[in-house]
């Protein structure tokens, strides 16, 4: 993908968001009540600078990936460590940034992600047809096993740490 | 033109994921008791899922190409996840460095799921095809490290691509359920129950985006006055899952469910990439 059809999705996708956001926000649908039409703007509003910082981390990140000649991680890898440097307390600004983002419910944020993935979902069916119900199953206890596992040992640290 | 340029000007698509997004906020988070547990559904649960729907060829409503191209761009969508996610580690940085011992040594448990999925693969009849099956929750550094060591067309290779497309289709669903009912019915904040909110949070990462998201969102629900902390927990757990999660498979997940497969009396030999195959036929 080149970096102007990346862009131009990622507007897209950011349109989708803040609507996305603005309908959560609102409780469902109250937000077609009367009254709510003005809080419902200012809620618009509110969260158009915490799209735009996350694009600017988007940004800051692809071209970071960009410039380092070691393609040893991927592009998310960077966009993850930046959105976490700009916003550790006592990095310049970094409280007016969490204060912006904020307003973008991070939840909220996977449903326009998860209807892409939803609709692209399909050309996979046959294959897990031709797969076969055993390794789903199989499939399915690892995604237990992995919690579970992660789950009781994390309690046990976390107590042994107290 | 290529498939992203036609992905970015198919409209139907991006009206569509719309559309979806609106429906599945209007709904709204829905919690329901099931028996002792408490089911939350959200809305990223109903967009995956009428997405889903929208992909039944009887509805003529999208073609295999309209899927291809949506696939292309599914990965570009991540990026504004992955970036509000550092936003949420960054805040609450201190606190997950004071937690760093317990985030750490969990990405251990995620190896829990070799000793739990080969017997069963194997029970369930697999033979080679339980070691690709069930030495990971096959994402796709996984699927990378089996196509290298034992190549795709083996049954190594239809086994991790088994659960890497169960994990596209079910996981998020699953997860969500699965994260649901262990934390309704076996945790508590104030340590009455073993698990607590944060441990389950830590559990939540295992290095898939999607899933960590539908599985963080009900604990959230659940404990919304520590909200902020599970998902920086949950997100520096992913994280951890990314960074290590190919050594661990190499040392470690790999090579025992190798030795566990022969244990529950699987004696077929190990397959090979069909390249290092040749050359050692030749010598």
């Amino acid at each position: 993908m080149t970096y102007k059809q990346m862009a131009i999705f990622l507007i897209i996708c950011g349109v989708q968001i803040l609507l996305g956001n603005w309908v959560g926000a609102q409780h469902g649908l109250t937000v077609w009540g009367a009254e709510g039409a003005a809080s419902a703007a200012a809620l618009f509003q509110d969260a158009i600078p915490g799209i735009l910082v996350l694009l600017a981390i988007i940004a800051g990140g692809v071209f970071i990936h960009y410039i380092i000649p070691w393609k040893g991680l991927p592009a998310v890898a960077y966009i993850v460590t930046l959105g976490c440097l700009v916003t550790v307390p006592g990095f310049p600004g970094a409280e007016q940034l969490t204060a912006w983002v904020s307003k973008i419910n991070f939840v909220g944020l996977c449903t326009p992600i998860l209807a892409y993935a939803g609709l692209a979902v399909g050309k996979d069916i046959g294959i897990l047809k031709k797969q076969g119900w055993r390794i789903v199953l199989v499939g399915l206890f690892v995604f237990v096993g992995t919690f579970v596992g992660s789950a009781v040992i994390a309690e046990l640290v976390l107590r042994a740490m107290k | 033109m290529n498939i992203v340029d036609r992905a970015l000007k198919n409209w139907k698509l991006h009206v569509l994921a719309l559309v979806l997004t609106v429906i599945a906020e209007l709904i709204g988070t829905i919690s329901f008791d099931v028996g002792p547990a408490k089911l939350v559904m959200i809305p990223l649960l109903y967009s995956f899922i009428f997405g889903a729907l929208c992909g039944i060829p009887a509805l003529k409503l999208l073609t295999h190409d309209d899927m291809v191209e949506t696939s292309s761009l599914v990965s570009v969508t991540f990026f504004f996840l992955m970036a509000r996610y550092g936003t949420l580690v960054g805040p609450s940085f201190w606190k997950v460095v004071q937690s760093a011992p317990a985030l750490i040594l969990q990405e251990f448990g995620n190896i829990g799921t070799v000793f739990f999925g080969i017997p069963i693969a194997v029970l369930l009849g697999l033979k080679r095809e339980a070691v690709g099956a069930a030495f990971s929750n096959a994402r796709e550094p996984n699927v990378a490290i089996v196509g290298e060591k034992y190549g795709m067309d083996t049954p190594e290779g239809i086994g991790v691509m088994g659960v890497y497309v169960t994990g596209t289709v079910f996981g998020a669903l699953f997860c969500s359920f699965l994260s649901s009912f262990i934390a309704s019915t076996m945790s508590s904040a104030d340590g009455t129950a073993f698990f607590s909110p944060q441990a389950l949070a830590m559990a939540c990462g295992t290095g898939s985006a999607s899933m960590m998201s539908a599985s963080l969102a009900p604990l959230t629900e659940m404990y919304p006055a520590i909200k902020d902390e599970l998902a920086a927990l949950a997100s520096a757990s992913n994280m951890c899952s990314g960074l290590d999660g190919v050594y661990m498979c190499v040392f470690l997940s790999l090579p025992i469910s190798e030795w566990l497969v022969r244990l529950c009396g699987v004696k077929d030999a190990p397959s090979r990439p069909t390249g290092s195959a040749s050359v050692e036929a030749s010598n």
